[in-house]
């Protein structure tokens, strides 16, 4: 088998099909967005600590829906759907003390699957590294 | 043909993953790609462009108070992880709706209807209209008509002899005529460019009316008329 034809194959903890159909095997490109979003994924998760303990909910609201989507890039669609939830819990919810369940959940699957994202990266580089 | 468009999203991995798309279509040229609205809304105020990708939840104003203030009416596919904008992205009258992320299958139909609607666009530009009067429908030549004002929920077709009123606004107007003859030059006017005799500053004036030209379209204005 040629380097060239060398197929990545995506770990079981994204939904590789919905991948394939967003890059079409272009992993260069998958990479680049791997990397962008999880650069925009860290620092959120580091203001959204900031954020939560001075109750600032309708702040939090927004950085998770800005946020959100990245998690589609990156082919974790249940993450996605579970900041969906809280950015919702988040439009009723009176004070910060109300979302405090849900928002420790949360922290923990945004930090695991920040990473996930970070290993996969690193697969997805030494793919590249390989077929070139 | 190929379409010029811009991207208005503040969310850069969302605007390169969609400026990949365009790329891979070959038929969607990305000319800019703005993070907030206002910077997308100067850049429109001078550059005419087909398309606009546009995300809604912004810093600053919103994708639809984006759409409140554009002067031309390029089309709009809207770019959002929110569902619930889809019931305000049928008022508008978008193009299409896509929620992030999508798959480049999904944004392909969503390029077929840009390409579908400018088609729709391009038939339907034709040398009249036909306006309702007192239960009668009247021909007008484009040529006929100087300019359209507002009244409210009425508006006053003006010609050279005559004065039409009915129930439209201009904002429906807007899309409905043609767009190369005529221009909307303040929220309550739309003229036809052949008509007009001069401008002075903020007031251009056709057959002896002053027609108020507002700031906002002032720039679209002065890119219409044939300056030597």
């Amino acid at each position: 088998m040629s380097k060239e034809n060398l197929q990545y194959i995506y770990s079981g903890r994204f939904d590789a099909a919905f991948l394939e159909e967003m890059y079409a095997g272009d992993i260069q490109t998958a990479a680049e967005i791997f990397e962008s979003s999880l650069n925009h994924i860290i620092p959120a998760a580091e203001e959204a600590e900031t954020l939560f303990v001075s109750g600032d909910v309708e702040s939090l609201r927004k950085l998770f829906h800005k946020i959100k989507p990245l998690f589609g890039y990156v082919g974790l669609l249940k993450v996605q759907e579970k900041v969906q939830h809280f950015e919702d819990a988040c439009t009723t919810a009176a004070t910060a003390e109300e979302l405090g369940k849900e928002y420790r959940e949360l922290v923990i699957i945004v930090g695991e699957s920040i990473n996930i994202i970070r290993q996969e990266l690193i697969r997805m580089k030494m793919h590249l590294n390989v077929r070139a | 043909m190929k379409y010029s468009s811009i991207i208005v999203e503040d969310l850069q991995p969302a605007a390169d993953f969609l400026r990949k798309f365009c790329e891979r279509s070959g038929i969607v040229d990305v000319q800019a790609h703005f993070l907030n609205g206002e910077e997308a809304l100067v850049y429109l105020s001078e550059n005419l462009v087909d398309l606009i990708f546009l995300d809604v939840e912004m810093p600053g104003i919103t994708g639809f108070q984006l759409m409140d203030q554009l002067v031309y009416q390029p089309q709009v596919i809207l770019t959002t992880s929110k569902t619930e904008y889809a019931f305000s992205a049928f008022e508008y009258n978008v193009t299409d709706f896509l929620r992030k992320p999508f798959t480049y299958q999904r944004f392909l139909e969503a390029v077929q209807k840009v390409e579908v609607k400018k088609q729709q666009e391009d038939s339907n530009s034709t040398d009249h209209i036909f306006i309702k009067v007192n239960g009668k429908l009247i021909r007008l030549k484009n040529e006929e008509i100087l300019y359209i004002e507002s009244m409210g929920d009425y508006v006053k077709f003006v010609t050279a002899d005559k004065k039409y009123i009915t129930h439209n606004t201009i904002k429906n107007l807007e899309t409905k005529v043609d767009g190369q003859k005529f221009l909307k030059v303040h929220r309550s006017y739309i003229v036809n460019l052949a008509s007009i005799d001069d401008i002075q500053e903020n007031t251009l004036y056709i057959r002896g009316n002053h027609i108020p030209i507002s700031k906002a379209h002032k720039s679209k204005v002065m890119q219409k008329i044939n300056i030597i």
